[in-house]
């Protein structure tokens, strides 16, 4: 591919500065960092929450929290760091990086890629309040029914859930059609669709995935809330109604989901690992089917999250071959990487270290989906630590490690400054060995019995729940390490250069200065 | 900038950034790092399996020993994959360092090759599939219906026999050897049934009623555990599941359907004279008194079982004492409430119910 530059003829727009500035901008790049900068608080605070679960299971007993603390914590936990930290995280870096890659002066509807970060920022800040008014939802992150109705929890902090749950998918939805019409109509000239980088591939295939997931919880919630506001019963059987409906409502949105926060992932992998091993990307049309192939499918597996509500057994089957045939193209990518490695010339700075990483320990995770996935296996270790060891797995080493790749990766350009590369590897090495420490003995605590959703447990466990909370701790720990570098390289005279990375290739980093300017392109790229 | 235009995705640059030097160090320290981490990870792996705690694993009836087979091949299996993986990719971090540029082949795929590691993952989850569908038809068996009916409430486990006309609570026996067949409910929100020794979990869903049977083979006492999550005492909500021969089980299924035990001694009987004037038979049943609440767990042999508060508590009279004067300071939310009497009419009522063998 030969990129030229044309001049344009739209008059560059003078930068504004000042809070005033941010706060009405519609530019693409700074609506990135906002998003970036929001997930990141919102990181800081489900960690906390982490640690405090962590504290509490560190021996058995009621020591530290109330279960009603408890309970709200761990649902608090994993409902911010899905909608208010993965996502928005992922959101914020496609929106810097996609327009860039793709040679595109902004994202195709500005103002409402404003509207979709103000939706979250208030969308979240709303979720929180709920702490003020009476407790925060207590229900967890799936939030069952008939324990979400008026009768179980009378409280607001579900009614403050459901409401915040609609203005985040709202704006994500609102997203991913911005990404989706983006990615369609503001291409470099002469870029084929299917020549995109493979982080906006990625990033525009996600989007179909949030575009068709996310109505279902939509609709599961707008039901929810006619049954606690208006007494209908959608969820209730005294009145007609039916719990399952939502698990199968919640899990054909809960289950994309799960790899709405993770193909984006891939993305960002697939882009890091060519750029530090200056070869290119091994297979990039495999990698573009298997990325599809994982959205296609992630739709008809959501049966596997209720093996044991009383499935016939035809469904268990269909259910169960579907989510192991997951396992295809997730091997042909990680093939494809190898691949991609194989006689390159590698070196390892920060974001190559984070995808290895990501690469051994997200394989893991990958395969304890594949035992949950058998239906006799998983009716025995189903809501046991052995599940949260594997979404951990999937989620931490593999979302989040990820994530941390293409923030040390990117840092530079979204910065203009580097990094400090030796606090960016004692961060992922301490990251890791806590990781770890942290989630490898939970899937002995699951194959021993214990369920998760507990504040205190059976004297048996009190050993591996020793060892998990040491490792959360440094795990936890590690992340403030992660904050400071990032301040740091803000604060810091390391001038980045256009393109440190010797491999990296793509627009943003040939055809760009690091920052990336206010007014993008001075010339239009066009790719010949 | 040159490069290739058919291939998407790349816009390959040879421009003279800026340098970076892949020192020896991060090298081994990768390499190392990988090898430690595998170690870490088997060393790990064999004290688990060494615990010599009761588990999955240590299956007490039927279908776990299947299901233990089958987790073992799969483990088995996914092991020498997830081995191979990461040996091939230790093995290109330590070789394929940095190197001269022209050594680099600019490869961009291989048709072939992406087809033959398409097929093998694709072959490995047949085999795994069939694996699976072969025993879960070991595993089914004829099932004689349901002999009890287990209820979930917030936070406690009814156990109901209706032909034998009793009702029990956080407590069961079944018989060694002979199929154990239950019918699952729940009177509120959605809770699971699981005895994990005993292999599969059921959920308990109101306005369905669910089954599960199976087999237990090995006597013994075994946790039982809800698993779905249920609310604020969620992790108290656990049940003893006894198995017993089967002459044993006759035994207790004749014992618990008599009529509660008539108190001896003064303290007991004028304990079993309270019960029924104070509030507790508005939600408790004992048979053969006045008391016939259905709201709470049935009390009639109270003081035969090894628990209370849903068997997160020994049932001692201490406890039990405890229990009364303050239900919310053991288990917040539950719906018992104080029993506010004075402490001698208080330890009366303790000896009756523990009276109830």
């Amino acid at each position: 591919m030969i990129v030229e530059s044309a001049p344009i003829d739209a008059v560059p727009v003078a930068e504004r500065r000042g809070l005033g500035a941010w706060l009405t901008t519609t530019d693409h790049k700074r609506i990135g960092v906002m998003y970036i900068c929001t997930a990141l608080c919102f990181f800081l605070v489900a960690v906390t929450f982490a640690m405090l679960m962590r504290t509490q299971l560190i021996r058995p007993g009621m020591h530290f929290l109330t279960p009603e603390e408890y309970n709200q914590i761990f649902s608090m936990h994993g409902t911010t760091m899905v909608f208010l930290f993965a996502m928005p995280l992922i959101i914020g870096m496609a929106n810097y990086v996609v327009p860039l890659q793709i040679g595109a002066r902004d994202m195709a509807f500005p103002r409402a890629n404003a509207l979709s970060y103000w939706l979250l920022l208030f969308g979240g800040l709303l979720l929180f309040s709920s702490f003020a008014f009476g407790g925060a939802m207590d229900t967890g992150w799936f939030s069952y029914a008939p324990l979400t109705s008026k009768a179980y929890s009378p409280h607001d902090g579900v009614t403050f859930w459901t409401v915040s749950l609609v203005l985040l998918g709202g704006s994500s939805i609102l997203g991913s059609i911005n990404f989706i019409v983006t990615c369609l109509r503001f291409r470099a000239k002469g870029m084929r669709l299917w020549q995109m980088p493979i982080f906006s591939v990625a990033t525009f295939i996600n989007s179909f995935l949030i575009l068709f997931a996310f109505p279902s919880l939509t609709a599961a919630i707008a039901l929810l809330y006619l049954d606690r506001q208006y007494g209908t019963s959608f969820f209730d059987p005294a009145g007609g109604g039916d719990p399952i409906i939502w698990q199968h409502l919640f899990w054909f949105f809960g289950h994309p989901e799960v790899y709405i926060m993770i193909l984006p992932a891939f993305g960002v992998i697939s882009a890091i690992i060519p750029a530090f091993a200056r070869k290119p990307l091994f297979g990039y049309a495999s990698m573009v089917y298997a990325t599809a192939s994982i959205a296609i499918l992630s739709f008809i597996v959501w049966g596997h999250h209720m093996f044991t509500v009383g499935m016939p057994a035809a469904g268990q089957l269909f259910f169960m071959y579907a989510t192991m045939l997951i396992a295809v193209p997730t091997g042909v990518k990680v093939f494809n990487w190898i691949a991609t490695m194989w006689q390159g010339s590698m070196t390892f700075e920060t974001p190559m270290l984070f995808s290895i990483g990501f690469i051994c320990l997200f394989t893991i995770g990958g395969f304890s989906g594949l035992v949950l996935a058998i239906t006799p296996v998983d009716i025995t270790i189903h809501n046991t630590y052995y599940v949260v060891a594997h979404f951990h797995y999937v989620l931490v080493s593999g979302a989040l490690f990820s994530l941390f790749a293409g923030a040390y990766f990117w840092l530079p350009k979204f910065t203009g400054k580097m990094y400090s590369e030796t606090l960016g590897k004692l961060h992922f090495w301490l990251s890791v060995i806590g990781f770890n420490i942290a989630f490898f003995p939970q899937h002995f605590l699951g194959l021993a019995g214990m369920p998760r959703r507990i504040p205190d447990y059976a004297l048996q466990f009190a050993e591996w729940n020793m060892w998990s909370t040491i490792g959360a701790f440094i795990f936890g720990l590690s992340q403030l390490l992660f904050l400071y570098n990032v301040i740091e390289c803000i604060r810091s005279n390391r001038k980045a250069a256009d393109n440190p990375w010797e491999g990296a290739d793509t627009l943003e980093w040939t055809h760009l200065p690091s920052p990336a300017p206010y007014h993008t392109f001075e010339t239009a790229p066009v790719v010949k | 900038m040159i490069a290739s235009s058919t291939d998407g995705g790349t816009i390959r640059v040879s421009s003279a950034a800026a340098h970076r030097t892949g020192s020896a160090s991060p090298r081994r320290t990768v390499a190392r790092g990988l090898v430690l981490g595998a170690l870490l990870a088997l060393v790990v792996m064999a004290a688990g399996c060494a615990g010599g705690q009761p588990d999955i694993f240590r299956p007490g009836g039927s279908a776990g020993h299947e299901i233990k087979t089958l987790s073992y091949q799969m483990f088995a299996i996914l092991a020498v994959v997830l081995i191979t993986v990461w040996a091939l990719l230790t093995f290109v971090v330590i070789k394929y360092r940095r190197r001269p540029e022209a050594e680099v082949p600019q490869t961009r795929g291989n048709l072939k090759v992406e087809i033959v590691w398409t097929l093998i993952p694709a072959v490995i989850v047949t085999v795994l599939f069939l694996l699976t569908v072969r025993t879960t038809e070991q595993i089914a068996m004829p099932d004689p219906g349901a002999q009890f009916t287990a209820v979930g409430h917030q936070w406690w486990w009814e156990f109901d026999f209706p032909e034998q006309g009793f009702k029990t609570a956080n407590e069961v026996y079944v018989a060694a050897g002979r199929t154990t067949s239950i019918d699952v409910e729940s009177v509120d929100v959605i809770h699971s049934f699981w005895v994990p020794q005993m292999g599969g979990k059921v959920d308990m869903i109101p306005g369905h009623v669910n089954h599960i049977h199976f087999v237990p083979l090995e006597k013994g006492q075994y946790l039982g555990e809800c698993s779905e999550f249920c609310g604020v005492q969620h992790g108290k909500m656990r049940f003893l599941f006894v198995v017993v021969s089967p002459e044993a089980y006759s035994a207790w299924v004749h014992d618990q359907a008599e009529p509660a035990a008539q108190p001896s001694g003064a303290e007991a009987v004028a304990g079993g004279r309270l019960i029924q004037t104070i509030a507790c038979g508005g939600c408790h049943t004992i048979r053969g008194t006045s008391m016939k609440g259905t709201f709470g767990p049935d009390l009639t042999h109270f003081g035969s079982r090894r628990g209370i508060a849903a068997y997160t508590l020994p049932n001692t009279p201490q406890n039990l004492l405890a229990w009364l004067q303050d239900p919310q300071a053991i288990k917040p939310e539950c719906t018992m409430p104080k029993v506010p009497l004075p402490l001698p009419e208080q330890r009366q009522l303790v000896t009756y119910l523990e009276e109830l063998q």
